[in-house]
């Protein structure tokens, strides 16, 4: 009897302490669990084991479902998180034990009632945040067992949506919008008497890992001079690349969508590898951007941002002012970026494209020659000159506007030190030479009409080559078919897109000997042609 | 013995009781409830009208959270005494919600709130509502209806047409299948997309069902083919994308019962639509509940209704041999030859390769494909589709046609067949239709 009587009570005290556990306010019992949350429903109301059922399958409903989520995203992407593993905590420790400071004066001036006051302590941590997947913060151990009732984050005076909660002591933060680059946010977290606040600086890249395969999504930096967000993919070894300059490819969505949302994922895609530059770049181990340019569905013949049409490059205001400029920032901050990580890169670019993004590179090169050293793209148009078979050639036909259009005079010598090479295949029947209410104007189609006079795609392709040679650019510029294709990427092109970089990384424009047949791949030979 | 039981039983209850008191005491002290006018909405921006004894200036901290304390993401600003709210993912519609409001002192508010999905429908356009997943009724993911302008004077009978996302893309953004759904519905104005639901549902003035499901990434690259319902996706446990089928059966109750209130009343049965991926969703979960569907088209079939053929065992999603493991009951023979059902490809279409690789449905369903069709492409296995299906004694229920001059997608001629297959199958018997013979 007296055992049960000892046993009872045991568990009394095991109960009651529970009780208070569950309801504990100060802080004061350091139970050596995790600073548990919500007071108010219920002692098991911990959002880091009891993980509501994720309906959006969308940022975590606690760390403990995914470490690494991408409030973007939405699962974990371990190629997009330069961060600091779950676990782990914060890679840039100083060495020095977080401290708790108590910054003094009790707040809320307005209030009299000496039992309402509230200490504010300024919580030093060394952590940092990331700009757009979820960040990891060590909290002092001072902090441990302290009764969470909320958090909040803000810059400035703006609160920012975000997902935080806290286990072992250490803060998950699942920020819902890009944060930006280099600010310092405060992030609150309110206990019974105290309000915490802790100053973090974000950044885009904190570290690059160059023994492994990264890729990275760079917000927009409008004062940088670019309104839309870029992929950095970095292969491994980009390090120790002998080819030290940028691939770009602008983005393709192929689709339409106003939600900039849709463009972001297919460019994600195609930056991991599903589109020529990015495969290229991996296996020459060269670091690679994709801007993410929309492609909206309002008006959408008038906003073909992926093509660089005239309409596009006609805007005067807005975000999508001046794309091609926008590009030029982009390829300039990831420059910037990667020589800040000890990555430093030649000026001038590879560019590749297909179709829209094919016309993008080839619009691009006339108006940027100083910015390209080589291209290999699928989508030949425009030339590099006013005047051509006795028709003025306006943009994106020709270069005889493009001053009134950029401020730009065409910059010939440097267009003569570009290497290019242009493709089709033998059943593509992409190529209209009508008026298109994308790109061309009545006046451009019969211009187009008078050069070719033809419907017949590869009598046209014929041609554009006859024009570049007479022209004087037949050296610069390699024209080449994929036989047994239509109006897509040959595989065969992957192979020579890699030998033509490799062959004209140097100041030399050199012609490869192209494969003829579109379906040839040789996955083991692509692979280790990089060397 | 007995009274033992009897005292930890008194410990449990008095533990419980003292639990429950503290847990009172705390909520009390903690927070002030405060009154807000307005409505929380589930999927879009709102607004609260706060007392004025809380000026934003005393504000030092906001949050949003579930019932269970988890923190849910929001943008919050105020303008004057009005407090908007834009939470970043969806909240559950039905669940509430609680709003901290931290001050700078010990003074702390909370507003409770319902979440309340957005309907609104009107009679004079097509309407597009988004409703919230609502995992307690048995779906993880949202939904999009679609409300035909003139659906309320429409007097005919109303099958709800259904058709399962296809996104074409495996993405772990579900936003970004999301925007596919919103293609199809043509909520943002014009375009192309689907596989005829659009089309369906406008012609006959009857609602359109399309669920949100994801296509997870997976480290092969194909993904979780949840949006082609093959046996990876019916077989996955323990994700929110667990039982997709289900999930969908689920959205189609709540819409039924949704649109009731609003006075559209639909028959039982639902229409469905598929093309590619989701024309093998179709096809798939017609199998599994016939009961449900009262005609279908979609763009290829490769299921059939029988436990094994020419000595090949036909399992999920070949055949029926084991679909009882998953719907819990046999397959309905007489409810699967009451659904009429139109099939259809191009002759240009390439996409159903050899074993269907694209789908992961496991070495059994490649070996099957392979004893059934060995390496026959179109059109060989097209034809031994139907030879199985005629052999099968299931001809009547089916109709298969082939459209010149189209590879792997659909014309607006395909459509106008696809809305003419529906009208014609309203009533209780199957009819065919006299299709296009082009495409276009």
């Amino acid at each position: 009897m007296r055992k049960i009587i000892r046993l009872v009570a045991t568990a009394l005290i095991f109960f009651v302490l529970i009780g208070c556990v569950s309801c504990n306010r100060t802080g004061s019992t350091d139970n050596g669990q995790n600073a548990t949350h919500t007071p108010g429903l219920g002692p098991t109301a911990d959002p880091v084991d009891t993980p509501v059922p994720d309906p959006s399958d969308g940022p975590s409903t606690g760390p403990s479902n995914s470490p690494t989520a991408d409030p973007h995203n939405g699962t974990p992407d371990p190629t997009d998180d330069p961060g600091p593993g779950p676990t782990s905590g914060p890679t840039d420790t100083t060495g020095q034990e977080p401290t708790v400071v108590p910054t003094g004066a009790p707040g809320g001036s307005k209030i009299d009632d000496p039992s309402l006051t509230y200490d504010k302590v300024e919580l030093k941590v060394s952590g940092y945040l990331n700009t757009v997947t979820s960040s990891q913060i060590k909290l002092p151990d001072s902090f441990k067992g302290v009764t969470v009732y909320g958090y909040s984050m803000k810059l400035g005076d703006r609160f920012i949506p975000a997902e935080m909660s806290i286990k072992n002591n250490v803060l998950y933060i699942y920020p819902a919008e890009y944060l930006k680059d280099g600010s310092y946010y405060s992030i609150r977290i309110f206990s019974e008497e105290k309000q915490y606040e802790l100053k973090l600086r974000a950044y885009d890249v904190k570290a690059i890992d160059f023994s492994k395969d990264s890729l990275f999504l760079i917000p927009a930096k409008p004062e940088k001079g670019f309104n839309y967000p870029y992929y950095l993919r970095v292969p491994r070894g980009a390090d120790k690349s002998a080819y030290k300059r940028l691939i770009v490819e602008p983005n393709n969505s192929g689709r339409v969508s106003d939600d900039l949302e849709l463009h972001r994922e297919l460019a994600k895609r195609d930056a991991q590898g599903a589109c020529l530059g990015a495969s290229t770049a991996e296996v020459l181990a060269m670091p690679f951007i994709m801007p993410v340019f929309p492609r909206p569905l309002t008006e959408f013949w008038d906003n073909y941002y992926h093509t660089l049409s005239r309409d596009v490059m006609e805007k005067t205001s807005g975000d999508g002012k001046r794309v091609d400029l926008q590009l030029i920032a982009m390829i300039k901050d990831a420059q910037e970026l990667l020589a800040a990580h000890g990555l430093v890169l030649e000026k001038k670019v590879f560019m590749t494209g297909f179709s829209a993004s094919g016309q993008f590179v080839n619009r691009f090169t006339v108006l940027h020659p100083e910015w390209v050293k080589a291209v290999f793209h699928g989508g030949f148009t425009m030339y590099p000159t006013d005047r051509l078979g006795g028709n003025t050639l306006y943009f994106p036909l020709g270069t005889a506007d493009i001053k009134e259009l950029t401020g730009k005079q065409f910059n010939l010598a440097e267009y003569k030190k570009v290497s290019q090479f242009v493709f089709t295949g033998d059943q593509d029947k992409n190529d209209k030479i009508n008026e298109t209410a994308e790109d061309y104007n009545a006046y451009d189609a019969r211009v187009m009409h008078d050069l070719y006079q033809t419907e017949d795609c590869m009598v046209i392709w014929q041609k554009k080559e006859q024009y570049m040679n007479s022209l004087g650019f037949g050296g610069n510029i390699q024209f080449h078919v994929y036989v047994g294709i239509g109006h897509g990427i040959p595989p065969a092109s992957l192979h020579d897109a890699v030998r033509f970089f490799k062959a004209n990384h140097g100041a030399k424009i050199t012609k490869i000997d192209a494969i003829e047949d579109a379906w040839y791949f040789d996955s083991n030979e692509y692979w280790n042609s990089g060397r | 013995m007995k009274i033992r039981t009897r005292i930890w039983l008194a410990v449990v209850a008095a533990a419980i009781i003292l639990m429950t008191i503290s847990v009172f005491a705390y909520s009390t002290s903690a927070f002030e409830t405060i009154k807000a006018n307005g409505s929380l909405y589930s999927t879009k921006e709102s607004v609260l009208t706060l007392p004025a004894t809380i000026a934003e200036a005393d504000v030092a901290g906001i949050s949003l959270e579930d019932a269970s304390g988890s923190m849910q993401a929001s943008e919050f600003r105020f303008e004057g005494s009005r407090l908007y709210i834009k939470p970043s993912r969806d909240l559950i519609g039905g669940k509430v919600y609680t709003i901290r409001i931290f001050t700078g002192s010990r003074k702390r508010y909370q507003i409770k709130a319902t979440a309340k999905d957005d309907i609104v429908i009107s009679n004079s356009k097509n309407s597009v509502i988004k409703i919230s997943a609502k995992p307690d009724k048995g779906y993880n993911y949202p939904y999009y209806l679609l409300i035909p302008k003139g659906t309320f004077e429409d007097t005919s009978k109303k099958y709800l047409v259904v058709e399962p996302n296809n996104s074409g893309y495996p993405s772990d953004s579900l936003l970004f299948h999301e925007i596919d759904v919103r293609i199809c519905m043509r909520d943002y104005g014009t375009w192309s997309g689907g596989a005829g639901g659009y089309q369906v549902a406008t012609e006959l003035k009857t609602p359109l069902l399309m669920p949100v499901f994801p296509r997870p990434t997976s480290e092969d690259g194909a993904g979780i083919y949840t949006h082609a319902l093959d046996r990876e996706a019916m077989t996955i446990k323990g994700k929110p994308y667990e039982r997709v089928d289900q999930q969908l059966i689920a959205m189609i109750d709540d819409a039924r019962g949704l649109l009731a209130e609003y006075g559209i009343a639909l028959e039982q049965k639902v229409f469905m639509v598929g093309f590619s991926a989701s024309g093998d969703f179709v096809n798939r979960f017609t199998v599994l509940y016939p009961e449900l569907v009262k005609a279908i088209a979609s763009s290829t079939s490769t299921i059939f209704p029988a436990a094994s053929y020419e000595g090949v065992t036909l399992k999920y999603p070949l055949g029926i041999a084991d679909i009882k493991n998953f719907t819990g009951k046999p397959f309905n023979d007489a409810e699967f030859r009451k659904v009429a059902k139109y099939i259809y490809t191009g002759d240009q279409d390439r996409n159903d390769g050899v074993t269907d690789e694209w789908d992961k449905n496991g070495k059994e369903y490649v070996a099957a494909m392979r004893k059934l069709f060995g390496a026959e492409l179109f059109p060989d296995k097209w034809y031994k589709k139907i030879d199985i299906i005629n052999d099968l004694g299931y001809g009547e229920s089916y109709q298969f046609h082939i459209y010149k001059g189209i590879g792997h997608s659909i014309s607006s001629g395909m459509f106008d067949d696809i809305v003419k297959f529906f009208k014609a199958n309203m009533g209780s018997e199957i009819r065919k239709i006299t299709p296009k013979e082009y495409a276009n």
